[in-house]
């Protein structure tokens, strides 16, 4: 039953904006109990509505107490709002501009309570079917939360749906004893910012579960309710992932996806140059999956491009006869002699290629075996100088199966490889793939989460570094790496291919270097292509010039010697300064490592908790802080690195100072929650197994102001409105 | 892992002995079937005419699917073989085939003495000495023959 609310749940992600219609029927024989149990939810909240919109401070008594409560908490959280409270002296620093800046999102943020006060209030979007006929305790709830209507408003119903989700859990609880479900289904609202109506309700819930243990029942129940638990645990993976891609423009693939992704984009050529599939795959291969260029080429000179990819040229190629022609073609001569291992075989032990080459089929699967272990992506008939493609099918049928899914995988991994718009998790072990719908070159940088969990940049493949961008990200790598060995090395010994950037280390040979990713031909010596480069000469010369230039350019520096003093003094500074940055860097990466061992003890602790009288929905709290703690510290420890190359900028001097100081702000003020936050999660951790409630509303308070914090600094930096003051 | 010699590896050996190749000798080594004594004669009207060149050749396990490692033993004034006689030769890289054989790899290496490539070189000093004067390279290229490929 509950695995059906669930589903609904999750079905609604990132929904529900209106929610309304109580009165759906759903299916028959509902029982009386229900319809006048569901009235008289109805006329509490035509009450609550009509409330609410009279007055918002002081209320009539005829009301019930629990609405007072979770009015006077509306009201409280106005108090505890982080910037609201705000200083009378309104100057006209930026700081104070942007606190009162932030005065307005307050106020939206207010709306924003108001509108889960009406959700909450309005009646449950449920159906309660009591089978009273039956004997058994079994409870159907339909859930009907109407698809998405806006974007905007996912934030506020994803924190209704969690609200729902733990009112539905009361709802049971009391249907199950027959307990009135009025009273809970109206202290839960606002669950996320309503400290004190949590408080009531957990409460309650204390009362509830001591109920449950005088009674008979209750192990069954208590069982159940562990499975339940484990579920719900997806549930709030869900709504996470619906919180933070909020209209997300990326999605997970995985390895068959892939697969099906790579036979479209063949169809989809073949059809366009009707060609046979396998040709199709050849080319794309050939061409690197760059549709346009295949398709260009291929139009301007069919023929050539053919041969060069070596399939087969046809004319007016109908695609319905895909037919292989592979050991069809006999001489009729008995025995063939295979020239790789020369021995002699029947018809039906070789294989012939569309280029009437042929080899025994065991020679067959040890070439192609060893091509594939080699990584080759495109296998060719092994004929000296035949550059003919071989068919899928064909390998597939002459290589152990386990060899052939190794061949998958390097072709499914080059065709990541050159696809601007897919990029493989880089968490070990993951065998997904990212998929965005923008290209990556667009965009700045972009944050993706896989379904691993992993947050990367989908740009430069690290971890992601928001709110730094990926330049600065590589120029803080190489500042940092600088004095490192491996670059010293690589100085030493390596070049980079002049095409795909690649290091490249010359291990012996020629100078004629052919790139093993990118296949490009260059010259060692001079790194330009080797195309044209039939005279030996041009790299002398280029050499010769380039030291030449050198040999000038320190010329100039000797006359130069005089501001020498001055080149050291700022030199000293600006390394004072990027120490001064790394430092902090470093030390928010390393209390972020700590923190990581900290959450595997908090899974520990709140397992704990909960066997001992508290239930699922109550320890959770720690798991969000645990989460809010290590993004926060993520995104501390990436605005040292944003900071650093930011505000180095001296032309306008009075313009990157009043930004810096803002951003300054921003940051500490950030930082100083983290902080706590920290600290009130590690006493948690520390403290015995009774949770005080007052703890809990502390670290939930903290949880919600960093996360205001985080996006006011995130939002600050993204829109520029740093530079704005 | 030698338990068994393939057949073409045997085939092959007995062509190389009852037809050579003319101008080349591949005879197997007495201890290791897999390693054969490579002579080959300077190729007429080449600098490398009335030489006589020691080679060594071996096949290695996965032979025929990887090409047999072969290098000069003699020295030889080349642009495509340097001082250590490894040699520069697409066929024995990339190119190699299954297909190919010794026969073909030491046909081709033949073919490599009678027209050294300078613009695909594995020693620099001599491709570059090649370029800038080849009356001179190749007198001493004759000279080396004279001196280190006379000897039985």
């Amino acid at each position: 039953m509950l695995e059906k609310i669930k589903h609904l749940i999750r079905k609604s992600s990132g929904g529900g904006q209106s929610v309304g219609n109580s009165n759906s029927s759903n299916g028959g024989g509902n029982s009386k109990k229900l319809s006048s149990s569901t009235s008289s939810l109805n006329n509490q909240e035509k009450k609550n509505n009509k409330k609410q919109n009279k007055s918002n401070k002081k209320l009539s008594k005829s009301t019930t107490n629990i609405i007072q409560e979770s009015q006077e908490s509306i009201d409280s959280i106005e108090g505890i709002q982080p910037f609201s409270s705000g200083s009378p002296t309104h100057t006209n620093t930026p700081v104070n501009q942007y606190i009162q800046n932030s005065f307005n999102s307050d106020f939206d943020q207010e709306n924003i309570v108001e509108n889960e006060q009406e959700y909450s209030v309005s009646p449950l979007p449920c159906n309660i079917i009591d089978n009273q006929s039956d004997t058994s305790d079994s409870i159907a709830i339909d859930i009907k939360i109407p698809p998405p209507t806006t974007t905007t408003t996912t934030k506020q119903s994803t924190s209704f749906l969690r609200t729902v989700s733990s009112q539905l859990l009361n709802i049971t609880k009391n249907l199950k004893h027959n307990n009135s479900t009025t009273t809970t289904t109206t202290t839960t609202s606002s669950a996320n910012n309503n400290e004190e109506s949590k408080e009531d309700e957990s409460q309650e819930q204390e009362q509830q579960n001591s109920n449950y243990q005088s009674e008979e029942d209750c192990s069954d129940y208590e069982e159940e309710q562990d499975q339940d638990d484990e579920d719900f645990d997806d549930i709030y993976v869900g709504l996470k992932e619906i919180d933070s891609d909020n209209g997300k423009n990326f999605n997970c693939l995985s390895p068959d996806q892939l697969i099906e992704h790579q036979h479209k984009e063949i169809k989809d050529i073949a059809e366009l140059l009707s060609v046979p599939i396998n040709s199709a795959a050849a080319l794309l291969k050939h061409f690197n999956w760059k549709r346009e260029v295949l398709i260009s080429k291929y139009f301007e000179s069919p023929k050539e491009i053919s041969k060069e990819v070596g399939i087969e040229y046809h004319t007016n190629f109908n695609n319905n006869n895909t037919t292989t022609t592979t050991t069809t073609n006999s001489n009729n001569s008995g025995l063939k002699s295979c020239t790789i291992c020369g021995d002699d075989f029947a018809d039906e032990d070789v294989t012939f290629n569309n280029c009437q080459h042929y080899f025994c089929n065991d020679c067959w699967a040890g070439y192609l075996t060893s091509k594939i272990n080699e990584g080759e992506a495109m296998l060719r008939c092994p004929h000296h100088k035949c550059g003919s493609v071989i068919e899928d099918l064909v390998i597939q049928r002459l290589v152990a199966p386990f060899v052939y899914d190794k061949y998958l995988l390097f072709s499914t991994k080059k065709f990541i490889q050159q696809n601007q718009q897919l990029r493989y998790c880089p968490t070990p072990g993951c065998e997904l793939a990212i998929s965005v719908r923008v290209d990556s070159s667009e965009t700045s940088s972009e944050s993706v989460q896989c379904s691993c969990g992993y947050k990367f940049c989908f740009k430069c493949h690290r971890e992601s570094h928001a709110p730094a961008t990926c330049d600065q990200m590589s120029l803080w790598e190489a500042k940092c790496q600088d004095e490192s060995e491996v670059s010293h090395w690589k100085i030493a010994n390596c070049k980079k291919c002049p095409k795909c950037q690649v290091s490249i280390e010359k291990n012996g040979g020629c100078m004629h270097i052919t790139c093993a990713k990118c296949t490009h031909e260059w010259c060692w010596m001079c790194q330009r292509s080797w195309k044209g480069h039939n005279d030996f000469y041009v790299c002398n010369r280029f050499q010769k010039e380039k030291e030449s230039k050198r040999f000038l350019f320190f010329g100039k520096l000797k006359k130069k010697e005089s501001t020498e003093e001055e080149e050291k003094k700022a030199s000293l500074q600006e390394l004072e300064r990027y120490l001064h940055y790394y430092e902090r860097f470093i030390n928010h990466e390393n209390s972020r490592k700590l923190e990581r061992v900290i959450r595997e003890e908090a899974m520990r602790k709140m397992e704990e908790l909960e066997k001992a009288n508290s239930t699922w929905a109550e320890v959770q709290f720690i798991e969000k802080g645990i989460d809010q703690l290590l993004d926060c510290r993520n995104i501390l420890k990436f605005t040292y690195i944003f900071a650093f190359f930011s505000f180095q900028n001296s032309s306008q001097v009075q313009r990157v100072e009043t930004a810096k100081e803002l951003f300054e702000f921003l940051q500490e003020d950030l930082e100083k929650t983290t902080e706590k936050l920290s600290e009130l999660l590690e006493d948690i951790m520390k403290k015995s197994i009774t949770l005080e409630q007052s703890q809990r509303l502390e670290i939930m308070n903290y949880v919600n102001f960093a996360k205001s914090k985080k996006e006011g600094l995130l939002n600050a930096i993204t829109k520029d409105s740093l530079f704005e003051f | 892992m030698m338990n068994s010699l393939p057949k073409r590896i045997i085939k092959e050996t007995q062509r190389l002995i009852s037809e050579p190749a003319p101008g080349i000798s591949a005879t197997p080594a007495t201890d290791n079937v897999r390693y054969f004594n490579v002579i080959i004669a300077g190729p007429v009207e080449s600098p490398f005419e009335g030489g006589i060149f020691h080679l060594e050749l071996f096949l290695t396990d996965d032979y025929p699917m990887s090409a047999p490692k072969v290098r000069f033993l003699t020295k030889i004034y080349h642009p495509n073989i340097d001082k250590l006689g490894r040699i520069c030769l697409d066929i024995l890289k990339e190119k190699w085939s299954p297909a190919l054989q010794i026969r073909t790899v030491l046909l081709s290496i033949q073919a490599l003495l009678s027209a050294p490539n300078p613009d695909d070189p594995l020693a620099n000093d001599v491709a570059e000495h090649w370029k800038t004067n080849e009356k001179e390279a190749i007198s001493k290229a004759k000279e080396w023959t004279k001196l280190y490929a006379n000897k039985e």
